[in-house]
């Protein structure tokens, strides 16, 4: 009787214990299946952040540049146009004959006028810029910063230019064009300089200026202020990228980094 | 009186509870053969189980090892058929054919080179624990492999693994070693080596009925989640 007795206790003991194990991989599967579903929905969430992300920097990227084409109208093409009625308006039929220089000035004026437009939407169509890779877009917007004769810009770029994702190119130029808008808007500087540097894992990247500087910290801690920040960052970080905000004696300098660069 | 409804009558009622399990699933699901088998199988195990108990209940000495062995079979079987059913690769169909294939072999051996009084068959039943775990793992294995976005509590088939899973785990020792228990009991017959045999049939029934409430817990929530949405 007890040795069955002993026999029978230990088998008890072993069923437990095997239940115990068959518990356990329940449970193990439980979690681990729990969390690669929370993967799956972590990685949907980021794909649709990063597509929202992408449809706002090109709506940003349109009005940046429908706000220039503007611009460029009004304060050139349509000053240079009102001349030349002006001159238009000043000839005499009667006295054609002593009117053929301010002809020759007017048709001057007009052809001005249809190579600004030529430029115009040469230059100003971010997204063929774009085609043309991201330094080149980056050197057109400085250059149209130079125009404004404000600024002085300043692009250095060094390394092997690497084609990027054509998406994270979208997304990097918006950010690059926030940080000008930046300088531009509020560190009244009067330099502004665009630093490139392709390295064999990745690129770096500095918008830097000569102004009025800012203390990051305090900036990033007004919710209301920092908010253009914040949303530089989280752009800069959904492209797989890092942006760190240096003060500089003077003015600001905003750095991004890219680990992977390859499109 | 309850040690009596946990050795001979917990059985049967487990079974029915895994037939109730089985039928509400059913009533909101599309019906398809992999249940529909699985169905059938909890169905006759219900009323075979039904038959030994009142067997036991009626005539305690009468050799009900007969039905139990009809039982296996009929588990290997569709059990077998049903994971051949819902596991997608080619090499694990192969493997629970393999696997029933083995354990028919040796049921039709044990048949013909029987010898002597009929006692527990430990090995047959070892073998199909085996086999059982081996199919539920290679379950848990495409389950984790194939992620969906749809809850694993939504999964009926995970509900229905996880309680073959710890049932067959859980009663693989005391299978192992009933025949040998059984042998022992035998040679002496004493009442107490009796009770301590049945009192580990009665564990068995414990994990049987741990089982069975799991397959309904899991049937429940399916349907009830499924009424949701």
């Amino acid at each position: 009787m007890g040795q069955l007795s002993q026999e029978v206790n230990l088998i008890v003991i072993a069923s437990f214990f095997f239940l115990l194990i068959a518990v356990g991989i329940i449970s193990l599967v439980m979690v681990y299946r729990r969390k690669q579903v929370e993967y799956i929905h972590e990685q949907s969430r980021m794909k649709a952040a990063f597509e929202k992300e992408l449809l706002e920097a090109q709506l940003e990227v349109q009005e940046q540049t429908m706000k220039h084409i503007a611009q460029e109208i009004h304060d050139n093409i349509g000053g240079t146009l009102s001349l030349a009625k002006l001159n238009l308006n000043t000839i005499s039929p009667e006295k054609l004959s002593s009117s053929t220089s301010k002809l020759a000035n007017t048709k001057e004026l007009v052809t001005k006028a249809i190579s600004d437009l030529r430029t115009l939407s040469k230059t100003l169509h971010k997204e063929a810029v774009l085609s043309a890779g991201l330094t080149r877009a980056i050197e057109m917007e400085l250059k149209l910063i130079d125009k404004a004769a404000v600024f002085q810009t300043f692009l250095t770029v060094t390394g092997e230019t690497q084609p990027l994702d054509p998406q994270k190119e979208l997304i990097l130029f918006r950010t690059v064009q926030e940080a000008l808008n930046n300088a531009i808007k509020h560190a009244d500087a009067t330099e502004i300089h665009v630093k490139m540097d392709f390295g064999p894992t990745g690129l770096w990247l500095a918008i830097g200026d000569n102004g009025k500087g800012f203390r990051v910290a305090e900036i990033e801690a007004d919710p209301e202020r920092g908010s253009g920040l914040r949303n530089m960052k989280n752009r800069t970080k959904l492209i797989g990228g890092k942006l760190t905000i240096a003060e500089r004696q003077p003015g600001t300098e905003i750095q991004i980094s890219l680990p992977i660069i390859a499109s | 009186m309850l040690f009596a409804f946990f050795t001979k009558l917990l059985q049967p009622v487990a079974f029915l509870l895994y037939l109730i399990g089985f039928f509400i699933y059913r009533r909101r699901q599309q019906q398809s053969n992999d249940t529909q088998a699985l169905f059938v199988y909890f169905i006759l195990a219900t009323i075979l189980h039904f038959v030994i108990g009142i067997c036991i209940i009626v005539n305690n000495k009468i050799d009900n090892i007969w039905l139990y062995e009809i039982s296996a079979l009929l588990t290997a079987t569709f059990i077998g058929y049903y994971f051949c059913r819902i596991l997608p690769g080619k090499y694990q169909k192969r493997t629970v054919i393999i696997c029933v294939t083995v354990y028919l072999l040796y049921a039709c051996f044990r048949q013909f080179t029987l010898e002597g009084q009929r006692v527990f068959d430990s090995i047959g039943y070892a073998l199909l624990s085996a086999s059982v775990a081996a199919y539920v793992f290679m379950y848990f294995q495409q389950l984790l492999k194939n992620v969906t976005e749809v809850s694993i509590l939504q999964d009926f088939n995970f509900w229905l693994s996880s309680s073959f899973l710890l049932y067959f785990v859980g009663s693989f020792i005391i299978f192992v070693n009933y025949h040998n228990l059984t042998n022992k009991y035998l040679k002496r017959k004493t009442p107490e080596d009796m009770e301590l045999l049945m009192a580990l049939w009665g564990l068995h029934n414990v994990l049987l009925f741990l089982g069975a409430l799991v397959l309904l817990t899991g049937s429940l929530w399916v349907s009830y989640r499924r009424k949701l949405t």
